[in-house]
């Protein structure tokens, strides 16, 4: 549900809904804070709620019956990052003028990309569960036989083991190529849906891995017989 | 250094002299007049970059604006050059033709 409100933008009342305006306010408080020092900000703050207001009544008069977010994303789009505007002579070379095209949400999505360090990941190319220990191995630069005794022997002796490798199993992603395992350098920063989905493909391998298993026992007995 | 970051500089550089320009031809213009000519010649840049610009110039006392009615709403803010606008872009179109001559001839000859 939102609540639509009116604003008065430029001497034309707009009707907008109430987290469209939030975002509008923001962008404009930083246009506001980015021109402080500017001779004349009124008359470009003035200018630039002007052409807004255009841009607002433009969508209206398309029988909107009200601003949301997404007009004001493409608004300021169209306007232009605070940062991208400022192109004084006091910051000449700064990042002004680096991506005239970016947008608030693409300043995140670097904030992603940059997220690249030494990371444990599971292995999966070489597992007898989840490829935590393998994964672990590949991580210390040692034999995963190591690994997985040690881990055999938490297991029988504290059965701390099996918790520790069932939470090791959820949280540490998994390698999606030989190269991101080795490099230790995958991707993004684990979110609650990623966790998920691969407790999901996880449980899907291990079941089809259990079945195989069953399988082969099966022919090996049948065999014997 | 990447081709984008150039272009973009080459285009804020220029944006003045054409904004000049088309003030100089329309007699008066209309900011939201000047973003849509400045689009149908492809000359794009960020809406925003404009009002800075405009407000620079004004301060500089190359530029002046009066307030007119409008049909369709509140009124309208229209710039106009004075007189040491008009010499300033008289000046600056000659350094730009120079310039122009210049280059073209640096870079065609290769």
């Amino acid at each position: 549900m939102q609540r639509i409100i009116q604003i008065n933008i430029a001497g034309r009342i707009i009707p907008i809904e109430e987290d469209a305006y939030i975002s509008l306010k923001e962008y404009l408080n930083t246009l506001e804070k980015q021109f402080a020092k500017e001779e004349g900000k009124n008359d470009i703050i003035q200018d630039i709620e002007n052409r807004i207001a255009e841009l607002f009544m433009l969508r209206i008069n398309n029988n909107v019956p009200a601003i949301d977010r997404s007009d004001v994303q493409k608004v300021i789009d169209t306007l232009g990052n605070p940062s991208d505007l400022h192109d004084g002579p006091k910051n000449e070379n700064s990042t002004s003028n680096e991506q005239p095209s970016s947008t608030y949400q693409s300043a995140w999505e670097k904030r992603d990309f940059q997220y690249t360090h030494q990371r444990l990941l599971r292995n999966p190319y070489d597992k007898v569960l989840g490829g935590v220990c393998s994964g672990i191995a590949v991580y210390f630069d040692i034999d995963p036989i190591i690994i997985r005794l040690l881990m055999v022997v938490l297991f029988l002796t504290f059965g701390i083991g099996f918790f520790t490798y069932i939470i090791c199993w959820i949280v540490i992603p998994a390698a999606k190529s030989r190269e991101d395992l080795y490099n230790m350098t995958a991707g993004n920063p684990v979110t609650f849906n990623d966790i998920k989905h691969n407790v999901e493909l996880e449980l899907k391998d291990l079941k089809r891995r259990g079945e195989e298993m069953s399988r082969d026992l099966k022919d090996f007995f049948s065999k014997k017989k | 250094m990447t081709i984008d970051n150039t272009e973009s500089q080459m285009r804020k550089g220029l944006l003045e002299l054409c904004i000049l320009g088309i003030i100089q031809r329309e007699k008066e213009a209309y900011p939201s007049d000047i973003l849509g000519e400045l689009k149908e010649a492809k000359l794009v840049v960020l809406e925003g970059t404009l009002y800075p610009l405009l407000t620079r110039l004004k301060n500089a006392g190359m530029l002046s604006y009066t307030w007119k009615e409008s049909l369709t709403g509140p009124p309208r803010k229209y710039y106009a050059l004075t007189e040491s606008g008009s010499e300033f872009y008289a000046s600056l179109r000659a350094s730009w033709n120079e310039l122009n001559k210049a280059v073209n001839f640096l870079t065609e000859s290769l």
